[in-house]
């Protein structure tokens, strides 16, 4: 019965740990990144392949998708609308990834090519780098709800 | 499909094609010495390869492929050789339009291209690795 008891206690405490987690929706933002990370890799990769097509032009995709979650995060401390012509959303959000050519080509090749390999391996590491903060950042999450099992 | 298995598979006709790229530079190196046997004939005419984007509807992506594999319409270089069974009245002997120095640059441009193909695969490995270590 004893046991039973400091098993409900336990359910307990992760409940609310959720709840707490929930609020702070870290693990929604890090998802969120991981996803964008992912997709912007494969753009990389595909800008890397595409690096001696004739009249390919290097993609980026672009991250206000990302803040727009951010945004979204946002948009629940934001008035609700009572009349109409009242701001009742951010107008950020509810976009999704998308990809786009990329900004400024300073470097062309004759046949109309514009990939620089070296920027998209710079962005590639970087992505790279990203990704395995956020994972870092998913573990450590992951440590501070084993922690309330733990005790 | 995860984004990151796709960017493998893109890279991976990437290198495909970087390939390809590399076995018609082989055979321009290689063939850069072959005349004609007799007067008249053409010596050897070097290929260009040249690159599209193809959109593969299945991996919803796209890929690399070769558009085709065409001739040098360049001139023949023409070489004083009188006693050259493929000379002409006058002693000249028409040899390949292949410039060995091109190919060479050419044979290094591909071999870049194939090792950062090769970069990013090991990119997207590390990141779906990454994502397995959550696991453990």
């Amino acid at each position: 019965m004893e046991k039973f008891w400091a098993f409900v206690e336990k359910v307990k405490l992760l409940k609310e740990a959720e709840i707490m987690a929930d609020r702070l929706s870290v693990k929604d933002v890090i998802g969120e990144r991981m996803r964008f990370l992912t997709q912007r890799q494969k753009v990389i990769a595909t800008n890397v392949a595409q690096a001696d097509t004739p009249g390919y032009e290097a993609r980026e995709l672009d991250d206000r998708a990302f803040k727009s979650l951010l945004g979204r995060k946002v948009a629940r401390l934001l008035p609700a609308s009572t009349a109409a012509g009242h701001l009742s959303r951010n107008p950020l959000s509810g976009r999704s990834a998308r990809e786009q050519g990329g900004r400024d080509p300073y470097e062309a090749s004759p046949t109309g090519n514009v990939v620089n390999l070296e920027e998209q391996m710079i962005q590639s590491a970087d992505n790279q780098l990203n990704y395995q903060a956020m994972v870092k950042l998913y573990r450590k999450q992951t440590e501070m709800m084993k922690l309330v099992l733990r005790r | 499909m995860s984004d990151l298995t796709k960017s493998m598979f893109i890279a991976a006709s990437g290198m495909r094609a970087q390939t390809q790229r590399l076995r018609v530079i082989a055979e321009n190196v290689a063939n850069a010495d072959s005349v004609g046997a007799a007067p008249g004939d053409d010596p050897y005419r070097r290929k260009i390869i040249t690159f599209d984007s193809v959109l593969d509807r299945e991996l919803g992506a796209e890929k690399v492929a070769v558009k085709s594999i065409e001739r040098d319409k360049g001139d023949f270089k023409q070489v004083y050789q009188p006693g050259h069974p493929a000379a002409d009245a006058n002693g000249y002997v028409l040899r390949p339009n292949v410039n060995t120095l091109i190919e060479m640059t050419d044979m290094r441009e591909a071999r870049r291209s194939y090792e950062a193909n090769l970069q990013s695969i090991q990119a997207s490995k590390s990141m779906l690795r990454n994502t397995l270590e959550i696991l453990q």
